[in-house]
Order: structure tokens, then C-alpha cells, then sequence
């Protein structure tokens, strides 16, 4: 049940939030506010990047600020599904007698950093698969609940392909967000050279508890959406598929395989956090847009055209967005993800106009000192109590 | 929360007005359309569309106008809620309009958040959130047809009153292969009957025949002409054909009378034509006269209904001539001056319009 005292406290909880993320980590706030956007619709996130960019840090900072278990589980060539979900041990009891104890894996935390996770052979990937969806973990027929909330955010290098496993289908859908982690532009390497000359040490504080989150969870669940919206966020989805009644051209002629009905879920739990984040109360096309990037891009099988052409999962994307955007006759900003709402020169002032800066793998996310300035005038605005 | 009903009425109102100018637009382009269609059709078929034409217009965009606007634009909840939603409101317009009945929290929130920015918006921009917009394709479709229709609707006006040509005769004149193509007209004579004059008559595109009579036998009377097409004249037995077109067939038909009127010609007296003063050459003489052209053999006076008889054929013009063989050679006498593209004596003239009341064709 939704109160002004449940909204007010979602505001605050999410200025805390961010501001202790930022303790630990330098920029990335596209990666950032996705990752958090993901935790709190209750979802799994998968953090690609080159090595050194702080996907583990950030991960390893958003444990302490949720104050939630934190579980590290380096994937390697040789890791077993056993050293992920436990097993069963042989002990003695008090009179000598053996017996079967079940010896609990890492995986039973509330947040899993699966480090790597393409490094592990597909039968270790495999053990996640119950784990992210159901939360649950079967053992010799025996299932056990996981504790909630339960997030498994994964990292994997885009590069260096020899030795790793990709992913299966299967596992890639169980994630609601792919986010690419990209280089820090200068001025925020010089930021994290000279925090870290300090200490290497996360320094963020506790800013929500798991029970917390779960109500930011059930919060952000009551927002509502339109018809037309959902209906919006559907077709988004039925158009990546090539055989679909509502395929665009764009997957007739790029794509093999098109999102799961998963992809529909995901999108609408993250555009209400999203939607809820900027201050407003209503789910938008620009929200859906937006997520549409983080949702999608691992959904979707290219085929070989799309592969030769090095047409990338994004590419397909914006195509298919600015093709329903002519068909539901959306304005240009609300396809454009990237621009400062101002339709009519008319300032909303209940709003957050600026919009979340696409995950782009194609685009380089430099920030001038204006924008850092104009960043943070943007993040204090968004947290205004209501 | 009434600074936001004004707000939102007048929203509606300007999309209702919005909505009454583009339904008058494109009631006027079917108008124009209808408009230029029918004056297009008149122009070809030579009939007098002006006031059909601008009629049509005139109906056609009264009455399409309120079909457009209950149909396509009269603004409900629904379409004044997206289209303030494409001022950037981020679909708060349409999540409230789908929420009105809702009375959760969530929902009021929403409300009061959607009517807030709208207030605020309409503030900023001085009064005026929405304006009224028209396509750009619709001016110019109104533009185009209105143009077309308006034009062709003129042109098939000034056609009617023969200050241009109409269509009809412009494609003639431009498209047909002209002055070789030569048409066959055939005059036939059903039961009761036969035809003086050429029946089968050879000519040139856009050229008249020469005239021809119906003449009905004894005990019956001209009825009417039928052509080819189905087409019925009956105002005369006397047919030609202006400017023809086309090969053409007619057949004059006759019917059985039972009665006939005494003439006032009766008698063998040939009317009075001592005015007249006919040359030698036309003189009613004695058909015999091998100076005269015509058939030699004078005709039984006493035949049939005989001399003063009921029927106008067997007037007899000289007491001894039968009508017929009369008529037949002065007639032909002038068929063959046209022919020729001789003028016609006016005595001939006289004594054929005189004596049987025939209007020759003039030269």
C-alpha cells in the first residue's frame, strides 16, 4: 500500500543511496543508476567491461550501502556447481554415526558477485539458472529458499574470448540488465587515481537494509501505467522478433531470435522504479525507451547479416524505437534518449527533465565539468521531497 | 483544482476548433473533388454542368464537414489527454485520464502531479498550451483539388455558353486522324414506308448529311425515327445529321392509320403560287418534257385514292403528275444542287417549302 510516507521515504532512501555509491565509485552513473534501478525493480544485473573499470568495486560497494551478505563467487575453468549451490558433507555426530549435512555454497547470500561468470563452463553457469529466477536452490531433490532479497550481478570481459564459455539463452534472459561499463573519461581517472592513492578500501556506508528495499520494491510497484504505454512496451518487444505480426523491418532484417516474454516483465518492473526515481508518478515512453537499451540488448540473437554489417544488438534497437516512434507518433524527444525535455519551452518543474544517458556500447560517455555541475544540480532535484 | 478544469477546457476547446477547421478542410477537398469530377464528365459530354458542378461543391462540403469531425477529429478525453501529452507532460495527461475513477493513493498523487505540471506549463507559456495545427498535406490537398475543381467547373461553364470548345470537339479536333475518316450514315424505311433522298450517305468526320424524308405509303403515317443506339426522334420526318462522328444507322417506322384527315390541299389544284413566279425551268409541266430532269412516265392520276384524294400522295400538283414522281424530282433536283455545293434557286426553295411544307437544309 502506497503512502506519502512510503514515497518520501523512497525518495530519501535513493538520494543516500547514490550519494554512497559515489563514495566508491568514480562516474559510471549510467551503470550506477541501472544497477540500482535493477535492485530495486528485483532483478539481475550483468556488468561487461574491460578489466579495471570498477564493475567489482561496484558491486562489492552496493553490498555495504545495502548493509545486505555479500557473496564473491570467482568463476573459473575448473569451478564445480557444487562450489556454487553446496553440497551434501559427510559428518559424524555426537554418537559416531555418520550422516548427510548439507554444506550451504555461496551462493546462499543476498547479493552474489558472479566474477567472470563466462570463465566457468556452462554446467557451473547452469547452477545459477534456478537461483536467479526461482530463488530457490535444489540439491539431491531437495530445494532450499534463498533469502531475499537475492541478487546475482555478474561481470565478464568482452574481450579476451579464448578459454570462456558464453552464456546459453537461457541464462542471458535471467538477467534484466546488461550494462556496458565503459573507460572513465580523464577528468574521472584523475578522481580515482587520487582516491585511491588513499585507500583502495570501499568507504561506502549503509544507506538501506534488505527490508528496506524490499519496501522500495513494493513501492515502486504500485506505480501505474497507461494503456497506451504498456501496449507501447509490449510491442517494443514483439518487434524484435522477425516472425512476430508486430516485427519491424529492422528485425526481418537483423535479427534471429527476438526477446523472451521475460524482456516485457523486466521492462515494465525497471520503468517504474525509473519512472518513480525522477520524481514522477506515471510510467513514460521516454522510461520505456530508455530501458529499453539495458533490457533488450541480451536478449536478442543477431543473424549473420547483422554480424557481417557489424550491426550491433543497440543499432537494432534504435531502429526499432524510432520505427514505432513514427507509428505511435511520439515526439522526437521521447525517442532521443539522450535529450533535455523542453517541448513549447515549457519547464517541468515536477520533473526531472533530463533523461538517463543510454548504455551504449557505440558511445563514449565523456563528461565536461558543465555536465558533471549540471549532473549534480540534477541529482539533488530529483531527490526534492515532494 | 479549478485553475485546472479551465485549463483543460480550453485545451478542448481549441482542439475542437482544431477539429471544425480540419473537418472543413477536408470536406471542401472531397467537395473540390466531386466538383471537378462532375464538370470534368459535362465538359466531355457537352451538357451545361456549371450550376451540377458548383452544387456539388457546395453540398458535398457542407455535408462532409461534421461526418469528418464526428468520425476522425472531435477531441474526447483520450485525444485532448496525448495530445497535451506531446507537449512533454510524460504521459501524465493519459495515466490520469485512465486513472479518474481510481481513488488509491498512488492515483491521487498521480493526479495532483499531472495537474500541477499542466497548471505550471500553461503558465509558462502565457495561456496558450495548445495551438491549433493543420497538416501541412491537407492545405495543400484543399489547395490542389479546390484549384482543379474550381478550374474545370469554369471551363466546362465557359464550353456551355460556346466560349471554348467542349470537350468533345477538342478531342475530335485534337486526337482524331480528321478530315480522311469518312462515316457511313444509313436511313432505312420499315413497314409502311420509304425514305427520299440518299439513304446511304459517305461522310467526313465532323460534316452534316444531307437531309432526308420519311415518307409514308398509303394508309399509314409517320411515326418516329430510331438510330443504331436506341435513341427516338419524333419531332419530323425530315432527318440529317450534324457534324458526324460515327457510323450511324436510322430507321424511320410507320403506322397503320385508319382515318386520315381530308387535307386541306385537296383537289388536283396545286396551292395558289401566283406570287411566286417560278421560273419555266420549275414549272409544274409535263413530266414527258425531255428537258426536265425526273422520271418520264406520268403517274396513274386516277391511282389509288385518286386525283383530290385524302392522302397527301396523291396530291397532284398539274392535274396529270402524281405527287410522288413531283416530289421526287424537285426534291432530287435539290439534293443534287448540294451535292454539288451548288445554292439552291430560291424558287426551287419556294416551290419544295410551298408545296410540301419541307425545310430544306440551308445551304
Amino acid at each position: 500500500m502506497v503512502t506519502e510516507a512510503s514515497i518520501a521515504k523512497f525518495s530519501e532512501q535513493c538520494k543516500k543511496i547514490f550519494e554512497q555509491v559515489e563514495r566508491d565509485v568514480i562516474g559510471q552513473t549510467e551503470v550506477v543508476e541501472g544497477t540500482i534501478i535493477a535492485m530495486i525493480a528485483g532483478g539481475n544485473v550483468l556488468l561487461e567491461g574491460v578489466p579495471g573499470v570498477g564493475k567489482t568495486r561496484l558491486v562489492r560497494s552496493l553490498g555495504r550501502v545495502f548493509n545486505l551478505p555479500f557473496s564473491r563467487i570467482q568463476f573459473t575453468p575448473d569451478l564445480m556447481p557444487a562450489d556454487v549451490t553446496g553440497t551434501n558433507i559427510i559428518v559424524k555426530d555426537d554418537k559416531g554415526n555418520s550422516g548427510f549435512q548439507f554444506q550451504q555454497g555461496p551462493i546462499f547470500s543476498n547479493i552474489i558477485l558472479a566474477d567472470e561468470i563466462n570463465r566457468a563452463t556452462p554446467k557451473t553457469q547452469s547452477a545459477l539458472l534456478e537461483a536467479m529466477q526461482e530463488h530457490t536452490v535444489t540439491v539431491m531433490g531437495v530445494s532450499r529458499k534463498l533469502n531475499e532479497p537475492f541478487f546475482v550481478l555478474a561481470t565478464q570481459n568482452p574481450i579476451e574470448q579464448d578459454g570462456t564459455y558464453p552464456l546459453p539463452e537461457a541464462q542471458m534472459d535471467r538477467f534484466m540488465f546488461k550494462l556496458i561499463v565503459k573507460n572513465p573519461s580523464l577528468n574521472e581517472l584523475m578522481d580515482i587515481v587520487n582516491m585511491t592513492q588513499k585507500t583502495m578500501a570501499e568507504v561506502a556506508d549503509a544507506a538501506c537494509s534488505g527490508k528496506e528495499l524490499l519496501e522500495m520494491r513494493a513501492t515502486a510497484n504500485q506505480i501505474p501505467v497507461a494503456q497506451d504505454v504498456m501496449r507501447y512496451a509490449m510491442t517494443l518487444c514483439s518487434a524484435t522478433h522477425p516472425d512476430s505480426e508486430c516485427a519491424s523491418d529492422a528485425a526481418k532484417k537483423y535479427v534471429r531470435l527476438g526477446a523472451s516474454p521475460r524482456a516485457g516483465q523486466a521492462l515494465i518492473s525497471a520503468a517504474k522504479v525509473k519512472a518513480l526515481l525522477m520524481g514522477r508518478y506515471n510510467v513514460s515512453y521516454r522510461d520505456i525507451n530508455t530501458l529499453a537499451y539495458p533490457v533488450l540488448r541480451h536478449r536478442m540473437k543477431m543473424n549473420f547479416e547483422a554480424i557481417a554489417g557489424r550491426v550491433s544488438p543497440d543499432d537494432v534497437i534504435k531502429l526499432i524505437i524510432e520505427e514505432l516512434g513514427k507509428d505511435y507518433k511520439l515526439p522526437t524527444d521521447s525517442m532521443a534518449v539522450n535529450n533535455v525535455s523542453d517541448v513549447n519551452s515549457v519547464e517541468n518543474t515536477n520533473d526531472e527533465p533530463s533523461v538517463t544517458a543510454v548504455i551504449d556500447e557505440n558511445q563514449t560517455v565523456e563528461k565536461s565539468a558543465d555536465e558533471e555541475n549540471k549532473a549534480e544540480a540534477k541529482k539533488k532535484r530529483r531527490f526534492s521531497k515532494k | 483544482m479549478e485553475a485546472h478544469q479551465d485549463v483543460f477546457a480550453k485545451c478542448r476547446k481549441d482542439l475542437v476548433k482544431e477539429g471544425v477547421i480540419k473537418s472543413a478542410i477536408w470536406g471542401l477537398v472531397v467537395g473540390s473533388a466531386v466538383c471537378f469530377i462532375i464538370a470534368l464528365a459535362t465538359w466531355f459530354t457537352d451538357f451545361n454542368g456549371l450550376w451540377l458542378s458548383i452544387g456539388a461543391l457546395i453540398v458535398l462540403s457542407i455535408a462532409m464537414t461534421p461526418v469528418f469531425y464526428f468520425t476522425l477529429y472531435r477531441p474526447n478525453n483520450k485525444r485532448v489527454a496525448e495530445r497535451l501529452d506531446r507537449l512533454g507532460f510524460d504521459e501524465r495527461i493519459i495515466t490520469m485520464n485512465e486513472l479518474k475513477d481510481d481513488d488509491s493513493f498512488i492515483a491521487r498523487l498521480q493526479r495532483q502531479d499531472a495537474v500541477n505540471t499542466v497548471v505550471e506549463a500553461n503558465k509558462r507559456a502565457g495561456g496558450k498550451l495548445l495551438t491549433v495545427k493543420v497538416a501541412i498535406a491537407a492545405i495543400v490537398a484543399v489547395s490542389v483539388i479546390g484549384a482543379f475543381g474550381v478550374g474545370m467547373t469554369a471551363v466546362t461553364g465557359l464550353a456551355a455558353y460556346g466560349v471554348i470548345p467542349n470537350g468533345a470537339d477538342l478531342w475530335h479536333k485534337t486526337f482524331s486522324s480528321d478530315d480522311n475518316v469518312v462515316y457511313t450514315v444509313k436511313y432505312n424505311a420499315d413497314n409502311g414506308g420509304k425514305i427520299q433522298g440518299n439513304v446511304v450517305q459517305s461522310v467526313q468526320s465532323g460534316k452534316s448529311t444531307l437531309a432526308v424524308v420519311a415518307t409514308a405509303d398509303d394508309g399509314f403515317m409517320f411515326v418516329k425515327w430510331i438510330d443504331s443506339d436506341g435513341n427516338e426522334y419524333t419531332e419530323s420526318p425530315s432527318r440529317y445529321e450534324d457534324k458526324v462522328y460515327k457510323n450511324m444507322v436510322f430507321t424511320a417506322y410507320f403506322e397503320e392509320v385508319d382515318d386520315v384527315e381530308d387535307d386541306p390541299l385537296e383537289g388536283n389544284e396545286p396551292p395558289d403560287d401566283s406570287n411566286q413566279n417560278p421560273s419555266d425551268d420549275f414549272a409544274p409541266g409535263d413530266p414527258n418534257n425531255s428537258d426536265q430532269q425526273g422520271p418520264s412516265d406520268p403517274g396513274d392520276p386516277g391511282d389509288g385514292n385518286g386525283g383530290g384524294g385524302t392522302n397527301q400522295n396523291d396530291w397532284i400538283i398539274d392535274g396529270n403528275t402524281p405527287y410522288e414522281e413531283k416530289f421526287d424530282y424537285y426534291y432530287q433536283m435539290a439534293m443534287d444542287k448540294l451535292a454539288n455545293n451548288e445554292e439552291i434557286p430560291p424558287e426551287l426553295r419556294e416551290i419544295i417549302e410551298g408545296y410540301f411544307g419541307i425545310l430544306l437544309p440551308n445551304n
